[in-house]
């Protein structure tokens, strides 16, 4: 059994911007409100990227590569994040969420923490 | 007591600025209903045409429109020269008078009027027409403009002007140019690089304590697009009003790093250091580079790049503070020195969209 969440419909139509200031479809309430949740419980969790217009980098950066700075390691998030996308060029935002997460991992053993 | 009907009351008031203006010219005044002032454009009314003349307009237009006066200022724009527009030029004059009337709303103390619109050219006045100019000038043209006004096919889509965050704004632009450019693919890339660049807009672009020249209208943007089927090319243009890109450096994470990169200069060039156009370029470089060195921030800039690099096609001009560039892909960056300072951050992106979709799309 695993939740699905479809980004535009249960989160937000217009995902964008990385902290509550920036308005309902930010990265850090989407992070808090459906991603730690499932992951601190151990659920496996489908993210559908389809319909949005796009995804701002800044929106990404925040709600996955967020998730390692929460300090959930990239193994844990692999196991149970499962992305989808099947509108054309959409598997870029899957690659750009895998690397934001991997980069977020290097940064924080970087400094040490 | 006889009630005084509303006619009565305006007569009463007209033969009170009449009895006035007589009492002022037996005191050896003149007396003036308002305070009139006529802005010539120039011919070539274009950032990349005539950067000098087009910033001289728009800065004429701002002297008189923030200049405190206790009569009522009437600003008469003259376009009657103008044979060349460009869309950025209109978006930058649009923002401006937009600020001008947002500011001094209720006090009814300045109004804008188009001098001799007759005499404009039609092919001018159909442009300011479909971009929604003259909404702001509360003059209705009513007309509905044949296509083979423009030469070119361009097509444009109507400005946005907004004070806040909102990307679904972005998005209802990038939908109305897709129905006259077919741009499917490029979409998500340049409604993103939009998105990124308002998005710094809010974050930098009108900090709390920064230096104005004129009062600003903190959080505001403005963006249009453009389609030119004989290029085969869309344009999205995005300005702000704010204190512009090298003077938000200082306070940036990675300047330390933007300044190392200058120093590493020459010192025939490190001259030149402050610059505007070298600031910028270096701050693009920092950002483009930055991505492993601090988490995650610090990369407006090269999103806002990121659609050229993505596609390996077009280009980015950034107009900021008293410098540009002209970014055409990954390292490939030619420094703008501007004498006149914009008044903001210029953002305009040139895509170029497929040849054989385009023609499909005219053909259908």
């Amino acid at each position: 059994m695993h939740d699905v969440v479809k980004i535009v419909s249960d989160f937000h139509p217009y995902p964008a911007g990385r902290y509550p200031d920036d308005g309902e479809g930010n990265g850090t309430t989407f992070r808090e409100e459906f991603l730690v949740p499932a992951i601190k419980d151990g659920k496996h969790i489908v993210v559908d990227l389809d319909g949005a217009p796009g995804y701002p980098s800044s929106f990404l950066e925040e709600a996955f590569g967020g998730l390692v700075r929460e300090d959930f390691k990239p193994e844990l998030i692999r196991k149970l994040l499962e992305l989808r996308a099947s509108q054309p060029g959409y598997d870029r935002y899957i690659r750009r969420i895998w690397e934001h997460i991997d980069r977020a991992y290097k940064l924080k053993l970087a400094s040490g923490h | 007591m006889k009630k005084t009907s509303s006619q009565q009351k305006a007569r009463n008031v007209r033969l009170g600025v009449k009895r006035f203006a007589k009492r002022l010219r037996r005191s050896g005044f003149k007396y003036a209903p308002d305070e009139r002032k006529t802005i010539v454009f120039p011919e070539t009314f274009s950032f990349s045409g005539n950067y000098e003349e087009t910033v001289a307009a728009l800065d004429e237009l701002k002297i008189t429109g923030h200049r405190f006066s206790i009569k009522q200022k009437h600003v008469r724009l003259d376009l009657r020269d103008v044979k060349e527009i460009s869309i950025a030029a209109i978006l930058v004059l649009a923002s401006e008078i937009d600020r001008i009337l947002t500011l001094s709303a209720g006090t009814d103390s300045i109004r804008f009027s188009a001098f001799r619109l007759g005499d404009w050219r039609a092919a001018i006045v159909a442009r300011l027409d479909d971009l929604g100019f003259f909404r702001l000038l509360d003059v209705n043209i009513g007309v509905k403009w044949p296509e083979e006004m423009f030469g070119d096919g361009f097509s444009v889509v109507q400005m946005i002007g907004c004070s806040k965050f909102l990307p679904e704004r972005v998005d209802r632009l990038t939908s109305q140019l897709l129905q006259v450019a077919d741009f499917f693919e490029q979409k998500p890339l340049v409604y993103e690089a939009v998105v990124e660049a308002i998005h710094n807009t809010g974050q930098h672009a009108y900090p709390e304590n920064g230096e104005f020249k004129y009062t600003p209208l903190v959080g505001s943007w403005w963006v249009t697009a453009g389609f030119t089927p004989a290029d085969h090319e869309i344009r999205v243009v995005a300005f702000d009003q704010g204190v512009g890109i090298p003077n938000t450096l200082p306070r940036w994470g990675l300047f330390e790093q933007v300044v190392t990169m200058l120093s590493d200069l020459s010192s025939e060039v490190s001259e030149l250091l402050k610059e505007d156009a070298r600031m910028i370029a270096a701050a693009l470089a920092v950002s483009r580079t930055s991505k492993s060195k601090i988490m995650g921030r610090g990369q407006g800039l090269s999103d806002v790049v990121a659609p050229i690099d993505e596609l390996g096609v077009g280009r980015v001009r950034i107009l900021s503070g008293g410098g540009g560039i002209l970014y055409k892909n990954e390292g490939d960056i030619e420094l703008l020195s501007l004498g006149k300072h914009i008044g903001g951050t210029l953002i305009e992106w040139c895509i170029p969209v497929g040849n054989d979709q385009v023609s499909e799309s005219q053909n259908a």
